[in-house]
């Protein structure tokens, strides 16, 4: 039985039965129970369809022809690690690395520099280690999200970065991962937890890495608290193989005079799922979600976010743009709520989109839901191709047609990411969306 | 005409004004100057009744009424009016129907008939020429896009057709050039007479060359601390408030 | 513009309490309640409808027995029974149609004073033609004979059934089909009655048509259908309006409205809806569930519908625009106005199928009490659809804190060279505007209804002269007492 507009995916519970023994921390007990629940809470959901109205512009027929099992644990770094490794890189960061092929945490590839005041462990690690630790993490009881509950009922790793209150790193920490050739077919599912103390800051740089052809399910589910007058910057690179389907979640929730950044930019995959969901649950809450997406041949990038305003006093402001080129698809669904009595909120929202080829399709559907009247909010939405009288200008000039589209392309996109302080953090967006632009045919 | 005792008033529980005394007889000018936060703007909200501006002790009679008991629409109709700081934008509503709802108000209030359509035109446009406005800003949304100084004029304009017997000008001379000054205390002057009043509230004493009081009175920390004619504004632009014992930085 | 006058006169005397709200006593002629093939074919029969219109309401009756109420509208209602409702009732007099205004029930005459709607005074001063559906059935039509010199159909669509049945069958559920969704379905297999017009190749038509609707008996639904066929080169401004008498029960309005746009032509589509919205604890009102959706099949056609919502206690509703013919122009103008518990899920669709179409969508929703309010809007751009063009913007207000406003659009774009821009404020009315008001003169009131009626402008500014003043009015009133 699943839920009215979900499909069945039975397959899930079958190879569930199959694996459960092989899964991290089967001997623990309320990891096991929590397995258990999920998968059936899960079986009993389905897959969300495309009149599931969250997931309307996604269509997760992609799944079906596919059984994805759980990845096995590929320990040798090779040739092809090292290649991936080499793209994710970014030029001058410094601090500690965390990596993870197919799923499973690479102590071979990772290096994590201690610092005072800094937790930063796999989930595997910490299962075997100290899993009542881990346990806090988690619900006891799993909740209406039928993906979160797959990615709880069959996780492998991920990892936990819990930084005391009033530490700030100076360096950021970057995460890597890497889905490899042997991820054929089969879903790599990471469960990952943050927790910025009190006054503390930092920056993650997270990437998703992988080659083409690969048809496997890269699954990420990330639960974040930003503490009291904390700060954390999320910079992420989704830059995976065509074949590869993407869904990363991210939940959010900030605390009074707390600051938090997304950045996005999703240029790879078959589908590509991008969740932000922060809930501002303390007065004077910042939150900041910036994002691009570039689609052509077979992408279909999908980005939705829910910023839930708790309390009054709070500001949030969105940012995305999308590049749709021949055969790419995009869908931008931005919910922004205004809780009852979160007054004197600030909210804005803004999404464009270009379109550079006949077959190619942009949706966006921007949302406003106010409970409070005190508020400002504002959200705007365009779907258009390149300004052409600033094209024809940049051609009186002497451009040529493909230069001209690409500098506007660029400029487009480079809106996004123009405030970025992290100097090779900006370098690496623009470096891979004028990448994307070259790659153009 | 309107007699202020032991005024007491609170903003979000703060106490701004502190035992205010003031009286302004018929045919007079008066006004106030004082440092910023001194209150100035404050007892022209608490005499226009705005809703927050919370009196806590003391009496405003106006022509023998307690004027606190009437609602801010209510002490309009008494002939009330506030010339605005800031002027308030009202998007989508022209200034010429803006103009005859207020008027048409003020007019029931006092159990009068509606003005005829025509005849508030007239009306209208010829307060428009005598205040050198363009008749095509009357058309324009209320203050919507309008420079300081045009909303000042305005506020002018509107003072001059719903004809009140007295008027708070707050702070109408801020962010003026001289020329829009001398239209602004021209329309003020037309204003004078011997059954009207005038306060009006400055910071600066150049308004007061052209519109010149009868009497003036310097605010401080809530309370007239000085009171006396023309001169001592003169004194108060040349010396300074410190030379009437106000420390204008602790304000 | 006497009539103008009057109806001003009529809503100055409105004081708080609906106006409308009382009800006449006329015998009415009632199916059976609840829904079966049986009441369809006594519906149908009562309509002396040919065959072929029988069977189209029993097929959609079919279908509509498949399907499911929609629930994705951000609404929480009671879902209506539909076995407990009437869905024929009709007045007696009507068997025996009145030719001209002096043989209509007097009883009749007499409500439509009680509306501020006279008949003789709108047939002789204003030149507005009126076809009035009083539960159901059409009782009286005027200036039939000046529109029949240039040729415009104007009658009540069992009428049109009847005399017109080539013209019915090529266009009746071709804009909405018969099981578009679950209330047009339910609509096609009940509908009582509604108005039909055609307009002529290259004819104007010469005065605006106008239709009051009123929903009267306890426990009818009323499901009107409407039919507006615009051939080439011609033009039609209707207007709809309607008020209802004050009721306990909730009371199911489900509409359908259909119009065609030939080559070059143009239909200007008004309504003010002011249904009885429930009282202040929400007990009663209208649910108002329409399908409106008009086809600009010709080449440069035009649509334009411009709405007031005030009234209802539900409100779900969406004027669409399927922008067909190459140049063709679609526009929306709506104003929504929430109060109490009043619930309101409307907005539009613009599909871009032709080439170079353009359309343009501005709402303005005012939610205020414990009201929610929603704009739920789509733009599509299909394919083939070069240089499409469309500019929304929708702007919400919001009065107290214990209401909503919600903006829910969704734009899907299919066609490289489509310029597509949507923007969305919300806001309040501040205290310093009001008291900047206040200090005028004006009364709470006067300055909520004149700070609302500013926000609503670019709307209001596309009403008919007809409605205008009673449209501003009706701003007011439905918002009395929410503020101070």
């Amino acid at each position: 039985m699943t839920l009215k507009n979900y499909f069945d995916s039975e397959n899930y519970k079958t190879n569930f039965e199959l694996t459960r023994a092989t899964l991290p921390g089967q001997d623990v007990t309320w990891l096991s129970a929590l397995r258990e629940k999920s998968i059936s809470k899960f079986a009993q959901m389905g897959l969300p369809g495309p009149k599931v109205e969250e997931w309307k512009y996604s269509n997760l027929n992609v799944l079906n022809s596919t059984s994805y099992e759980t990845t096995n644990e590929n320990c040798d770094s090779d040739e092809q690690t090292d290649k991936l490794l080499d793209q994710a890189n970014i030029e001058n960061i410094n601090g500690s690395k965390v990596v993870f092929v197919d799923g499973y945490y690479s102590d071979k590839l990772s290096n994590i520099r201690s610092h005072n005041g800094v937790s930063l462990i796999s989930l595997r690690e910490l299962l075997k280690t100290n899993p009542g630790n881990a346990e806090k993490f988690f619900k006891t009881t799993p909740d209406e999200n039928s993906l979160r509950n797959l990615n709880v009922a069959f996780m492998t790793d991920g990892f936990v970065l819990d930084i005391d209150d009033n530490v700030k790193l100076a360096e950021p920490i970057q995460v890597v991962h890497i889905s490899t050739k042997s991820s054929d077919t089969k879903a790599l599912r990471q469960n990952n937890y943050i927790r910025i103390g009190a006054r503390a800051s930092t920056q993650i740089i997270e990437s998703f890495i992988g080659p083409d052809h690969i048809n496997s399910w890269s699954h990420n589910v990330s639960k974040v608290v930003v503490e009291e007058k904390a700060s954390l910057e999320v910079y992420q690179f989704q830059l995976e193989g065509d074949e590869t389907i993407h869904m990363n979640e991210c939940v959010v929730e900030t605390a009074t005079d707390a600051h938090f950044r997304h950045y996005s930019l999703n240029v790879g995959g078959k589908l590509s799922r991008t969740e932000v969901k922060p809930t501002l649950s303390g007065r004077h809450g910042q939150v900041e979600l910036r994002g691009a997406f570039l689609g052509r041949n077979g992408n279909s990038h999908d980005v939705f976010t829910h910023m839930k305003h708790m309390v009054p006093q709070c500001n949030s402001d969105q940012i995305y743009r999308g590049v749709l080129d021949r055969g790419g698809k995009s869908a931008f669904q931005g919910k922004v709520l205004v809780a009852k009595d979160a007054q004197l909120t600030n909210a804005d929202q803004s999404n464009k989109n270009l379109l550079l080829d006949r077959n190619a399709e942009a949706n966006s559907k921007p949302e406003l839901l106010i409970y409070a009247d005190d508020v400002k909010c504002s959200h705007g939405a365009t779907v258009g191709e390149l300004d052409q009288e600033a094209l024809f200008y940049m051609k009186s000039r002497g451009l040529e047609t493909s230069a001209a589209k690409a500098l506007m392309v660029e400029a487009f996109v480079a809106e996004v990411y123009q405030e970025i302080e992290l100097g090779p953090v900006k370098e690496k967006y623009l470096s891979v969306a004028r990448q994307w632009l070259e790659g153009k045919d | 005409m309107l007699e202020i005792k032991n005024l007491h008033v609170d903003v979000d529980g703060k106490e701004i004004l502190k035992g205010l005394n003031l009286n302004i007889g018929p045919g007079e000018v008066h006004a106030i100057m004082g440092p910023n936060g001194a209150g100035k703007s404050t007892l022209a909200y608490a005499i226009c009744g705005k809703e927050g501006y919370e009196i806590t002790k003391g009496s405003v009679t106006f022509k023998g009424k307690d004027f606190l008991e009437l609602e801010a629409n209510e002490r309009a109709g008494e002939g009330v009016f506030l010339g605005f700081q800031y002027p308030v934008e009202i998007p989508g509503v022209s200034n010429v129907n803006f103009l005859r709802a207020a008027l048409n108000s003020i007019r029931k209030y006092r159990g009068e008939d509606e003005i005829a359509a025509v005849e508030f035109l007239k009306l209208i446009r010829a307060k428009a020429a005598e205040l050198k406005m363009d008749p095509e800003m009357l058309k324009r949304a209320v203050n919507v896009g309008f420079s300081g100084g045009e909303k000042k004029r305005n506020e002018m304009i509107q003072m001059a057709m719903l004809d009140p017997i007295f008027s708070v000008l707050d702070e109408t001379d801020s962010g003026l050039d001289i020329d829009a000054l001398r239209i602004v205390a021209d329309g003020i002057n037309r204003m004078r007479g011997d059954s009207r009043s005038i306060l009006v509230i400055t910071h600066y004493q150049r308004l007061l060359d052209y519109v010149v009081p009868d009497f003036v009175h310097v605010l401080s920390d809530g309370k007239i601390v000085k009171s006396g004619d023309k001169s001592l504004a003169i004194r108060l632009e040349k010396d300074g408030y410190a030379s009437v014992g106000i420390d204008e930085s602790a304000a | 513009m006497a009539s103008t006058l009057e109806t001003r006169q009529a809503v100055e005397e409105v004081s708080g309490d609906y106006k409308y709200g009382f009800v006449t006593d006329i015998e009415m002629v009632k199916a059976p309640k609840g829904l079966s093939e049986d009441v369809i074919r006594f519906i149908s029969a009562k309509k002396e409808e040919p065959e072929w219109l029988l069977d189209w309401r029993l097929k959609a009756y079919q279908k509509w027995l498949k399907m499911e109420e929609p629930d994705w509208a951000l609404l929480d209602y009671v879902k209506p029974d539909f076995q407990d409702i009437y869905y024929y009732a009709a007045p007696k007099s009507a068997d025996d149609r009145p030719k001209s205004l002096d043989e209509v029930d007097p009883e009749l005459l007499r409500t439509y004073e009680k509306l501020g709607i006279s008949l003789q005074e709108q047939e002789v001063l204003s030149g507005v033609a009126v076809d009035i559906v009083f539960d159901s059935v059409s009782v009286a039509t005027t200036f039939r004979e000046t529109l029949k010199k240039k040729g415009v159909i104007f009658c009540s669509i069992s009428e049109a059934a009847r005399d017109y049945p080539e013209i019915m069958k090529k266009y009746l559920g071709s804009v909405v089909p018969m099981a578009d969704n679950f209330y047009a379905a339910l609509n096609s297999a009940v509908f009582t009655d509604g108005t039909f017009v055609y307009i002529p190749k290259g004819v104007r038509c010469p005065m605006e048509l106008s239709t009051y609707f009123r929903i009267n008996e306890a426990n009818t639904g009323q499901f009107e259908r409407t039919l507006i066929i615009a051939d080439d080169e011609s033009y039609v401004s209707y207007l709809e309006g309607c008020t209802a008498p004050m009721r306990d029960e909730n009371q199911l309005h489900a509409a359908v409205v259909e119009l065609v746009v030939l080559e070059n032509a143009e239909i200007k589509y008004s309504t003010v809806q002011n249904w009885y919205p429930g009282d202040k604890d929400g007990k009663g009102g209208i649910y108002n569930f329409v399908t409106k959706r008009a086809a600009c099949r010709g080449e440069n056609s035009k649509v334009s519908w411009t709405q007031v919502e005030t009234g209802s206690a539900v409100t779900w509703k969406y004027p669409s625009c399927i922008l067909q013919g190459d140049g063709s122009v679609g526009e929306f103008y709506s104003v929504a106005i929430t109060n109490n518990y009043q619930q309101a899920d409307t907005g539009t669709k613009m599909i871009h199928i032709g080439k170079n179409t353009s359309s343009t969508i501005i709402s303005k929703g005012i939610s205020a009490g414990k009201a929610q309010n929603v704009y739920r809007g789509l733009v599509k751009v299909l394919p083939n659809a070069e240089n499409t063009r469309n500019f929304t913007q929708c702007d919400s207000l919001l009065i107290g804190d214990e209401c909503g406003a919600h903006t829910v659009p969704y734009i899907e774009a299919k066609n490289p060279t489509a310029q597509l821009e949507h923007e969305a404020t919300t806001s309040k009315i501040s205290d310093e505007q009001l008291f900047y008001c206040l200090q005028r003169g004006l009364d709470v009131e006067d300055s909520v209804a004149l700070i609302v009626n500013g926000f609503c402008k670019e709307v209001m500014m596309q009403l008919p002269m007809e409605f205008a003043v009673e449209a501003q009015k009706l701003l007011g009133i439905s918002l009395e007492g929410s503020v101070g």
